[in-house]
């Protein structure tokens, strides 16, 4: 049986510029994938643009070679350093711009961490000062007394605080119930504080972490990271 | 049976043919990426653009607000990578490299301007039209970006420094209400604010000045912020340390 073969001619030029654009088409994808970004994209974003600039220098050196004219070698290759130039600082401007909202987004969660720490903190402290100077009569509870009252099922390591979403993973404990001495203690599980080699309560190192302490001659905030 | 095609214009046509049929494929398939994904991730639209830094800031922005709610970072998904990829070798690599050869070719053709054919639509003019579009595109782009850049930044600014005078005043209205709580013998105004002042060293912060007018059942605090001297918040807060009515001038309203 006959074999069909089909043969194809190409023209020089245009297999020059296949040639080009498998080259750089490799290049730029090999480099892509080769660079390791576990859970970020700009480093094989980045490596592959540099790649693209690099190829894209090369390619347009081969393009403008001789005979083209100097004058207009010059403007293209002007043109082409601005626009290079222009690119890598949009796309460095944009990689810092997005770390930058992603960095701000947790700056925001702490500062909301903190602001309802405090809120809760500050309630239940300032509930039980309050009710403990309104008592009449010589027979007086003591602040940890009422401070059961108002938190039922409170003792030292407690975590006092009721969940308002299913998600609300918030936790206020008791670290110290004296007669004359409360302390209430509030830290998050995944937003770090000021010092990363500092404490946390539960073990974790560089969390945000408050403390409320109530005795009879006031409240004291703590913010200790 | 041997076929031999030696049409000299036969190759090239085939050539633009099976490239446009390419980069045809390789939109469609972004754009189909692009109607999968945008539903869900965490409400970020996954961005097609020739411009591959839309895609490595989306990914950084969907690990950022995963961080923000207590989540680990994500992998970057096959189909953004591929986003990614994609705008580097259609903008830097293939267009140019047809534009520019093209370009050599025809310049050198030997043919006067009149002599030259006209141009119509093939692979030539339309990576012609993607690398005239990449070039001139990018110089608003930077010019834009830089602008709302800096609007950005300045309304973070803004916003940071408000944050922090709220829970300044927070801190001010546990003080303040500890005052009315507290007897008279220790300091305390003996359930008024008259008389409550607040404590000098938190007169003044990094971030604002406070001042407070203390009334029988509520005090009212005026803070004014040290960065931006129009910005001001005013707020009361009655005796078991609530705050309300807040109200808030220049830049922070």
């Amino acid at each position: 049986m006959e074999k069909d073969t089909v043969t194809i001619e190409i023209k020089q030029d245009v297999s020059i510029t296949l040639l080009w654009i498998v080259c750089g088409v490799i290049l730029v994808s090999l480099v892509f994938l080769l660079t390791p970004s576990a859970m970020d994209l700009w480093p094989s974003v980045n490596a592959a643009g540099i790649a693209g600039a690099l190829y894209f220098v090369a390619m347009l050196a081969y393009t403008l070679r001789n005979p083209i004219g100097k004058g207009v070698r010059i403007w293209i290759g002007v043109a082409a350093i601005m626009v290079l130039a222009l690119g890598a600082f949009t796309w460095q401007r944009v990689q810092a711009q997005t770390e930058w909202q992603a960095e701000t987004l947790m700056k925001i969660r702490g500062v909301i961490g903190r602001g309802v720490m405090r809120r809760y903190m500050s309630e239940a402290s300032l509930k039980t000062l309050d009710k403990f100077y309104q008592q009449r009569g010589p027979k007086k509870e003591s602040m940890a007394d009422i401070f059961c009252k108002e938190n039922p099922g409170a003792a030292v390591g407690v975590n006092i605080y009721k969940p308002e979403w299913k998600d609300d993973k918030s936790q206020l404990i008791v670290t110290k119930l004296e007669p004359a001495a409360i302390e209430l203690l509030s830290q998050e599980t995944y937003v770090k504080g000021r010092d990363p080699q500092f404490k946390n309560h539960n073990g974790q190192l560089g969390m945000i972490q408050e403390r409320f302490i109530v005795t009879e001659k006031g409240i004291e905030h703590v913010s200790e990271n | 049976m041997s076929q031999r095609i030696d049409s000299p214009d036969f190759a090239p046509g085939f050539l633009w043919q099976i490239i446009i049929v390419t980069i045809a494929a390789l939109c469609l398939v972004v754009f189909l990426h692009g109607q999968s994904d945008s539903i869900g991730t965490m409400g970020i639209s996954s961005p097609n653009s020739i411009f591959p830094w839309m895609i490595g800031g989306k990914q950084t922005i969907g690990n950022g607000l995963r961080a923000f709610s207590g989540k680990p970072p994500e992998p970057p998904p096959a189909g953004d990578r591929a986003r990614a990829l994609v705008p580097v070798l259609v903008g830097m690599v293939l267009c140019p490299t047809i534009f520019f050869l093209g370009w050599r070719r025809r310049r050198l053709a030997g043919l006067s301007r009149e002599e030259r054919p006209p141009l119509k639509i093939s692979g030539y003019t339309f990576c012609g039209l993607v690398t005239i579009f990449v070039v001139v595109a990018v110089v608003p782009i930077a010019y834009f970006g830089e602008r709302s850049r800096a609007t950005l930044y300045h309304a973070q600014a803004v916003q940071e420094n408000r944050d922090f005078m709220i829970n300044e005043l927070n801190e001010l209205a546990v003080n303040a209400a500890q005052y009315f709580i507290l007897p008279k013998s220790l300091g305390g105004g003996g359930r008024s604010f008259e008389g409550y002042s607040i404590p000098p060293k938190s007169e003044k912060s990094e971030e604002a000045s406070y001042k407070v007018t203390g009334g029988k059942n509520v005090a009212a605090f005026h803070a004014t912020s040290a960065k931006y001297a129009s910005c001001t918040i005013d707020v009361k807060v009655d005796s078991a340390g609530l705050m309300a009515w807040w109200t808030y001038k220049g830049e922070f309203e």
